[in-house]
């Protein structure tokens, strides 16, 4: 009775998820309107490193494993030009309970995903910064993308 | 006082068999305080966190107050009234939170904000003193989803959940609340002003299985050191490969004593006076 309850419980939470529907809102093609690279320091001092426009593009689709669909990852292929050759790269995506955050599956790695947090959500707008800390210089590396849907 | 509340609201029951009624259905809004236990979970956390920074923090963390929480809900209902008897049935569903910060003395700073999430089903019963005093007995069986954000705060004004700072996270669980207690309500022709105070109840804290209820977890991360929010941060740190498994906030210090201020509005045929 206890657990049937739960499990009620659970299904209403699963079925109408932040989860889900940010899932959903990501599918698609989208443009990589702006990629900031920020060194900030913790006594207040910002030096960006790089600030590229049009900086490529992703592309998601919700993921499969055979025939099987796997709702809850997208396969996210990340595309642009680097020194006049064609460049692509692809990883497996999930978001959190909250869609709070972006996480880029390491695999079988353990503390090998990347979570990137979402700073704006709008539906045909998104930006992702992922930060990276330099305990002994005193600094954190901000990656952040700007994405603009196609 | 469960045994009031429930031979209230059975007595009531048993009155409406006999008497003529009349239901109403209702909406309302309300200020909601959500006290909990902070002192065993969160606020153990609070102090263990600023006894293990010292004298690296320029702002500590501040300790919750039981009554911290609070919040705005909205209701719906069906209230049914006889001479001298009413007993209603309402669901409310609101939210309630607390935003905390603390800042280091080498420029980062954390945000730790808690929220509740509460989806309540609401029964109460009792008499009409004087044709406008409300008096119930109220049983709810509450729904509360509760999420502790961890944030890392920059100087440039960003605010991070990756995961640079193990602790960063969005740690989340689930707490049934059955609570008993009563209400006082005024009517004024179609509103009701009422003020309602209810206690959890703790059902299942004797039960080695369920007691504890479940964990304030982020479910998102993958690392060897523990998922759960911690209950002493210095032994979290440093217990890198999660021997401890004991060392988390449970859902069942996440509920306690439950004031709100309600006002109610009744659609539908008028009372019968």
């Amino acid at each position: 009775m206890k657990y049937g309850f739960l499990l009620l419980v659970t299904f209403l939470v699963v079925s109408c998820s932040k989860e889900n529907q940010y899932l959903n809102r990501l599918e698609g093609d989208w443009n990589i309107e702006n990629l900031v690279r920020t060194e900030i320091h913790w006594d207040g001092t910002i030096n960006v490193l790089s600030d590229e426009t049009d900086a490529g593009e992703f592309s998601m689709v919700v993921s499969t494993l055979g025939d099987l669909t796997l709702d809850n990852l997208l396969d996210l292929t990340f595309s642009s030009v680097e020194h006049g050759q064609p460049f692509s790269a692809a990883v497996v995506i999930k978001v959190d309970e909250q869609a709070k955050r972006v996480i880029a599956l390491g695999g079988d790695c353990i503390q090998c995903d990347l979570a990137y947090t979402i700073e704006e959500n709008k539906p045909n707008r998104q930006v992702w910064s992922t930060f990276s800390a330099d305990e002994a210089n005193q600094l954190t590396y901000k990656l952040s993308f700007t994405l603009k849907r196609k | 006082m469960r045994s009031f509340t429930f031979s209230l609201l059975l007595g009531c029951l048993l009155l409406f068999c006999v008497v003529p009624i009349s239901a109403q259905f209702t909406l309302g809004v309300g200020y909601e305080i959500d006290g909990f236990d902070a002192e065993t979970g969160i606020n153990n956390f609070v102090r263990t966190y600023n006894g293990y920074f010292g004298n690296n923090l320029d702002e500590p963390l501040r300790e919750m107050g039981r009554f911290s929480m609070n919040g705005l809900f909205g209701s719906a209902g069906y209230r049914m009234t006889s001479p001298g008897f009413t007993l209603g049935g309402i669901v409310t569903y609101g939210n309630s939170r607390y935003t905390n910060t603390s800042q280091l003395a080498i420029g980062l700073g954390q945000e730790h904000a808690l929220r509740f999430n509460d989806l309540n089903f609401l029964f109460s019963g009792g008499p009409v003193l004087g044709k406008f005093l409300f008096l119930e007995g109220v049983l709810n069986i509450g729904l509360r989803h509760s999420t502790m954000e961890v944030a890392t705060l920059y100087p440039d004004g960003s605010r991070s959940l990756s995961y640079e700072y193990d602790i960063n996270g969005v740690y989340t669980t689930f707490t049934p609340c059955y609570e008993v207690g009563g209400s006082v309500g005024i009517r004024l022709g179609r509103m009701l002003i009422s003020a309602r105070v209810t206690q959890a109840l703790a059902i299942f804290d004797g039960d080695p299985e369920l007691g504890n209820g479940t964990s304030l977890l982020d479910p998102d991360t993958n690392r060897f050191r523990s998922d759960e929010f911690p209950r002493d941060f210095g032994k979290w740190v440093n217990d890198t490969s999660n021997y401890d498994e004991n060392n988390a906030v449970f859902s069942r210090e996440l509920r306690g004593t439950r004031i709100a201020l309600a006002v109610e509005f009744f659609f539908g045929k008028p009372f019968k006076d």
